[in-house]
């Protein structure tokens, strides 16, 4: 069995990071947050003798069910590591009510000829923080910027049916 | 001093302003289509706000977050305590949800529940947009309730992706709560079943107020059954019934706007 973690992002303005890093920086005034992009994050287990760049070739190439390459790219298993001074934390937010994507995995495989026997989807939000370590980085975004608390506290997570973890650091290339 | 009965708050995205000022006027209210970015000063000369139906920042992140962060939310809390009327409909619902206005059990004005995606039997199934009956528990303890009874069962229509109600404790709002709105069948029986629960809501809640009963959201559209030509005629109910014989002369819900110029007329519940 092989696995893939597959992190989907758009092309061109993603307008759910844009608007997300403007409540963030501008109304909630955390202003040592100083970038957010976003990510759906596929994870994949199949049965393919197949490498995992074959494997999402050959399922983008005839579905858009994953993604749609005339307007999103991928990742496969590793982000690109950021350039810059700044400390970079990955949250996977998953939506507790939402778990089973398994009837997408039957139709990807009857479309594309292919056997997925896991499929979940997640969101992947990369936080460019300010601050003079990543486990610092990682506990300001956890305090000020994971789980919806009040007006002034939390946006990506909304705790009473989302949960989050943060992503190794492993998940970085380079 | 308030000079203007009611603020309808335009966000960027919001597409029910005109039609709410409608229902607002025709009881004898008067209103203003307000801007979001509106100063707290200007809003001060409102006795009421409602916050329409719509897709503020396109439901970016989650409906109704976006705007749930900006500058006004923080006007309309102080204007909560001051016991001022707050109406959200459907994204203005998910507005106040978020922002923690609604259904704030304890004072704290803290997240206690959440708009989540409809769902049907464990799966999601996207938007709706149909016509379901409701009835109100508790109607005479909120501002925007007080016309109704509990026995009332009351056409309405949805327009939602994201209107599955979810508490923080649900078991405490069954208990507690002062004003709640429930999905039922044209019959009044709390089914929680699909269609008559058209979205997964826990306790098949369909809107409900603050505990000091002056802030109300609901996820249905109030003001699109206010006038009896708003109501369709296949409807198995006696408003759809009167209309189809051409003795309907209000719709079920203009009682709504009635109960906030009752409040704002004589200041209290």
């Amino acid at each position: 069995m092989r696995h893939i973690d597959l992190f989907v992002f758009q092309k061109n303005t993603d307008l759910n990071a844009l608007s997300a890093y403007e409540a963030v920086h501008h109304f909630m005034n955390k202003e040592e947050c100083r970038g957010l992009r976003r990510f759906v994050h596929w994870r994949l287990s199949y049965r393919d003798d197949v490498d995992s760049l074959e494997f999402v070739k050959t399922v983008t190439s005839s579905s858009f069910y994953l993604l749609n390459t005339n307007k999103e790219g991928f990742y496969i298993n590793h982000f690109p590591k950021a350039s810059g001074s700044d400390h970079v934390v990955h949250i996977d937010v998953r939506n507790e009510l939402l778990q089973d994507s398994q009837e997408l995995a039957r139709k990807i495989n009857r479309k594309c000829d292919v056997d997925i026997v896991d499929l979940k989807r997640s969101v992947v939000w990369e936080c460019r923080v300010q601050a003079s370590s990543y486990e610092e980085a990682r506990n300001y975004v956890d305090a000020h910027v994971c789980d919806t608390v009040s007006h002034d506290q939390g946006l990506l997570v909304n705790p009473i049916y989302e949960s989050y973890d943060f992503l190794d650091q492993s998940f970085v290339s380079g | 001093m308030t000079s203007i009965d009611v603020a309808i708050i335009q966000f960027p995205g919001s597409n029910c302003e005109y039609e709410t000022q409608e229902c607002v006027e025709s009881v004898g209210l008067s209103s203003d289509i307000v801007s979001w970015n509106s100063s707290k000063e200007h809003l001060s000369t409102y006795a009421s706000f409602i916050l329409p139906g719509g897709f503020s920042f396109q439901d970016r992140v989650r409906a109704g977050v976006v705007s749930s962060k900006l500058p006004i939310l923080n006007h309309l809390k102080s204007f909560s305590k001051e016991g001022r009327p707050i109406l959200g409909i459907c994204n203005g619902c998910q507005i106040l949800a978020e922002s923690g206005l609604v259904p704030d059990t304890q004072g704290s004005e803290l997240l206690e529940m959440a708009l989540a995606p409809n769902m049907k039997e464990s799966s999601s199934f996207g938007f709706i947009c149909d016509w379901v009956y409701v009835k109100i528990k508790g109607s005479g303890q909120s501002v925007f309730t007080k016309r109704f009874d509990d026995d009332d069962v009351l056409p309405i229509p949805v327009n939602h992706g994201e209107g599955n109600f979810k508490f923080k404790d649900s078991e405490f709002i069954a208990k507690n709560h002062v004003s709640v709105m429930h999905y039922c069948t044209e019959d009044g029986d709390v089914d929680t079943r699909f269609p008559v629960n058209p979205n997964g809501s826990d306790l098949n809640i369909a809107g409900l107020s603050n505990s000091k009963g002056n802030v109300f959201a609901m996820m249905p559209h109030p003001e699109r059954a206010s006038f009896w030509y708003q109501l369709p005629r296949y409807l198995h109910d006696d408003f759809s019934r009167s209309r189809r014989n051409l003795s309907l002369k209000e719709g079920p819900w203009i009682k709504l706007f009635e109960s906030l110029k009752d409040y704002i007329r004589e200041g209290q519940l």
